[in-house]
Formats: C-alpha cells, structure tokens, sequence
C-alpha cells in the first residue's frame, strides 16, 4: 500500500501534469477546480494583463503557469508573484516588450491594495533615531525599473480608455516608479534615479549616513524629503535587529 | 461561546457593501477566513463583528497533508481569530497539497488508521495553536482511494472522539457523496456523532457534464436543491437543530435571496426545536 505521502506526491503530480487521462471523472473534477480557482485568482491580481491578452490568451498562460509554478500559499492573495517573470520569458514577450513590465505593475498594485497600512513615521521617531538606524519601509511599497511605455499602457487598459492606448508610442526608456498604498488608496508615482536609488538603499536596510554617501547635500535633502513626504517608511530599527514590532 | 441556533450566511466580498449598510436580521454570518488574512477586508470583517457573530471557516489549513500543518498559515489564522474572536473555527476534512504546494481545493484524503493519527494530529496541533476546540466539515468527494479502510463517518466519529474537535455536518456533501459513491445518505446521518455536531452546511449542486457526467458537483452556485432541504429536514430529526449556514460562492444572488434562503432554514430549525419540546 502507498503511504499517505507517496498517494498524495503521486496524486498532486497527476493534477498538475499539463496533461492527464481526463476518463476518470473524478480527476477532472479536481483538476477543473484547482485550474478555476487558480486561474480566478491570476485574474484579479493581473486586471491589465487580462485585457491586453484577452479571455483564451489569458487562460492559457495562466493555465502553463498553474502547472509550472502552483501556490506555495494557502493565502492565494500571495498568488501570482512569479506570472510577470514567467511572462517574460513567453513567446509573447518577443511580440509585446512591454507586457512583462505591465505585469509588474499588476502585481505591485494588487500587493499593495492588500498590504497593512502601517503607522505613518513621526516626528518623535524622526528624533529618537540613531546615526545608526536602519529605516523601516511600508509593507506595500514596491520599487519598480519599467519601460516607459508600460505605465502608459497599463493606465489606458484599465481605465479602458482605448483612444489613449493608441497614442501610445513604443518606448524602452526606463523609468523609476514607487508603487504604495497610501492613505487615500493606490498611489504610484516616478522618481529619479538617484532618489530611487536612495530610497533602495534605505529600503535595504542601509544606515542613512550610508545611502547618502557620494551624494552632494543639496541632492540627500531632496531625496531624503521626498521619502519622508511620501510616507515610505514607518519607522526605525537599529542596525542589527530585523525589524521593529508591528506598528 | 457558540452562534445562536439559528440560520446565518455565508458572507461575500460582493455583498460587504450591502450588509454594512442594511445590516439584515441574520442570525449570525460566517466567512472564509483566508479571505481576510488582508488588511482591507479585515477591516470590514472588524466592522461586521461589531453587530453579528462570526464564524471562520477554513479552506487552506490542508489538515490532512502528510508533510503537517504549514505554520505560516497557521499563525494569519491564529491572528485573525484574535482579532475577531469568532465564535466558531472550522476546517474541511480534506488537504490542499504536500511538499510546500497549495492547490486552492480541497482534495480527498485516503481514509484509513495512518491518515486517521496524521489527520488528528494535525487538528491537535491546531486547536492548541489557536487553544480553542475547532470543527471539522465533511467533505464534497469525487473519487474514492483503493487504500481507504475507514468509511468517512466512522473516521469522522474516532476523530471527535480522539481530538475533542466538533464537526460540521455539510447537509449538501452528504448528498452529493451519496450519489458520487452510492452511499445511504440516512446511514451516514445516523453514523455521525450527534453530540459533536455543532454547525449545518446547506448549498446548491449541479449535475456534471462532459469529462464529469455522472458526477454531482458541490459548486455552491445556485439554489439549493429539494432533495437537500428534505436531508437537512432528516437531519434535524436525526442529530437535532443546531446552527446552519447558507453558503453561495458563485453567480451570488441579490444578499435578499441568501437571506431567504437562510429564512427558510430558521423555520426549518425552529419547528424541529418545537417538535423536540413537544416530544
């Protein structure tokens, strides 16, 4: 007899094969769910990507990613981070360069819309904080690098403003984008490179002293006013502790 | 603490909005918990508790995977039912996947003595997490394992007896159990311990077709059917009214149709509780 381990190795190998022997009814049954249920999911976290491709192309992308790649969470919010990567390694990618960016987005967007909104940094944090502290960053921040082109697209798509999408001129410039939920819902705005870098920096865990270096003053003021202005961090850690408790 | 013996539903995302603003005579409101393991719809969730008792109902957990209890999932829950102190916490007698996968369904587990102190274990290691008793709900089933030794109201049975855990009696998967597998769905009321029974489960089916005619589908799509209130009316003469719950999952209708439904069921439970009286 199986142990309980091997029947089901054996039985989660068989609902994920690409392909299976769809005679035995109640297979199908299981796979027809797994595939719905996941696929559902791809959809409301990828809205852009849905539109661009439409209902079969979607299906079927989401179809080889289920396969390839199934949730590693029973929280299927957290479903769905590795489908931009996946796109762009697609046939599609060569055809539509902007697709996996757009995807990017999708994600960012989805993950910060569920994300906690955390406590706003204060000026009693601002003042207890050390030389070495590390800046703690809001859980739903997302940094993006994306062809320029994909933010156009992915605004006109969902606000289905199909005139805009036409005007829309290729462009693989790349842009630095921030994407965070702030208080008054989705916020996603671009910075330049050198704040993004900076910010990347103090998202990483690196002391201030540390992202500013090689910075005039002038430039670490602006870009550390932008961060603070924001909202992008929560609060301090010092140097050498994971995090701080939840706000 | 336990819900009101009385009928509730199942709340839906669709329906936030229209349940905060008319706050309907509902006896109580139960919810999928991952659905709120985010902050958004946490806080609506926050809201609701402050007028209804809820229930959290589980479909991830995967009690029956033989690699355990994944404790990151664990843990949301845990926290969740601090924040919202449910009146009820239930699972599914099912699994969701091994080896760190997650299949969002809930999958048939062999039934047989090593499932049997793997599945217990797991529902152990979970009550203590959250220090609380949970239920467990019988599943909707497609297909039965060759290995399987224990037929699925006696397993249910020696884990309340083993675990101390409730059940919750899915009315719906009895039925559609009992056409997948030819089971006597009147047999397998009076198998259940009546005693460890503390929810209902009432929603719609369909017919399979295609690669899954002949099969009855628990798809919680529509109505529920005739043949499934007339189980749920044995039920009740059976095991005797506890709380029941309307679930719809797809093609929701206007929250005044569940609400119907839901009326329907609390006339069901108080007749069964006046004949009781009675008797």
């Amino acid at each position: 007899m199986l142990s309980l381990l091997e029947r089901q190795q054996a039985f989660q190998a068989m609902l994920l094969a690409s392909s299976s022997d769809e005679r035995q009814a109640g297979i199908a049954v299981y796979r027809n769910n797994i595939r719905a249920a996941l696929t559902l999911a791809l959809r409301l976290s990828f809205p852009a990507i849905l539109r661009l491709l439409g209902e079969d192309c979607f299906r079927a992308h989401a179809a080889r990613f289920i396969c390839a790649q199934p949730p590693r969470e029973g929280d299927l919010h957290l479903y769905g981070d590795a489908f931009a990567a996946a796109l762009a390694g697609s046939p599609l990618a060569a055809a539509l360069p902007y697709l996996a960016d757009v995807a990017r987005l999708d994600w960012a967007a989805h993950r910060a819309l569920h994300a906690p909104l955390a406590a706003l940094l204060t000026p009693q944090a601002l003042r207890a904080a050390q030389g070495d502290s590390v800046f703690v960053a809001q859980p739903s921040l997302s940094r993006l690098t994306l062809r320029r082109d994909a933010r156009a697209i992915w605004t006109a798509v969902l606000e289905q403003d199909d005139a805009a999408l036409a005007r829309i001129v290729p462009d693989p410039g790349e842009i630095h984008v921030m994407v965070m939920r702030g208080l008054g819902g989705l916020e996603i705005f671009e910075v330049s490179p050198e704040i993004f870098a900076f910010a990347g920096a103090l998202v990483q865990g690196l002391t201030l002293e540390q992202a500013c270096a090689g910075m005039g003053d002038a430039e670490a003021a602006e870009a550390l006013g932008l961060c603070l202005t924001r909202n992008l961090f929560t609060g301090f850690t010092p140097t050498g502790r994971e995090e701080l408790p939840c706000p | 603490m336990a819900p009101p013996v009385s009928a509730g539903i199942g709340l839906r995302l669709p329906h936030h909005a229209t349940f905060l603003a008319s706050k309907p005579d509902t006896g109580w409101v139960e919810v999928h918990s991952e659905n709120y393991f985010s902050a958004p719809a946490l806080a609506v969730l926050t809201r609701v508790r402050e007028d209804y008792p809820v229930s959290l109902h589980g479909v991830g957990l995967s009690l029956g995977s033989a690699d355990g209890v994944d404790a990151a999932h664990l843990a949301r829950l845990r926290a969740l039912a601090e924040r919202i102190e449910p009146v009820l916490v239930s699972e599914h007698l099912a699994w969701t996947g091994v080896n760190g996968v997650h299949l969002a369904d809930l999958l048939p587990l062999p039934l047989h003595e090593d499932s049997l102190t793997l599945f217990c274990r797991n529902v152990e290691r979970t009550q203590e997490a959250l220090k609380r008793r949970i239920l467990v709900e019988n599943p909707s089933t497609y297909l039965r394992f060759p290995e399987s030794t224990i037929p699925e109201p006696e397993f249910l049975t020696e884990l309340t007896r083993r675990t101390g855990c409730g059940l919750i009696c899915d009315i719906n998967n009895i039925h559609v159990g009992a056409h997948n597998h030819g089971w006597n769905a009147h047999t397998y009321l009076r198998a259940l311990p009546a005693a460890a029974v503390a929810e209902y489960h009432l929603a719609g089916h369909m017919a399979g077709d295609g690669a899954t005619a002949g099969l009855l589908l628990d798809t919680h799509d529509r109505e529920i059917a005739e043949p499934v209130w007339a189980l749920f009316e044995d039920a009740l003469s059976i095991i005797g009214p506890r709380p029941a719950m309307i679930e719809r999952d797809a093609h929701l209708p206007p929250l005044a149709d569940l609400l119907a439904e839901a009326w329907k069921a609390q006339t069901m439970l108080e007749r069964s509780a006046a004949n009781a009286l009675a008797a």
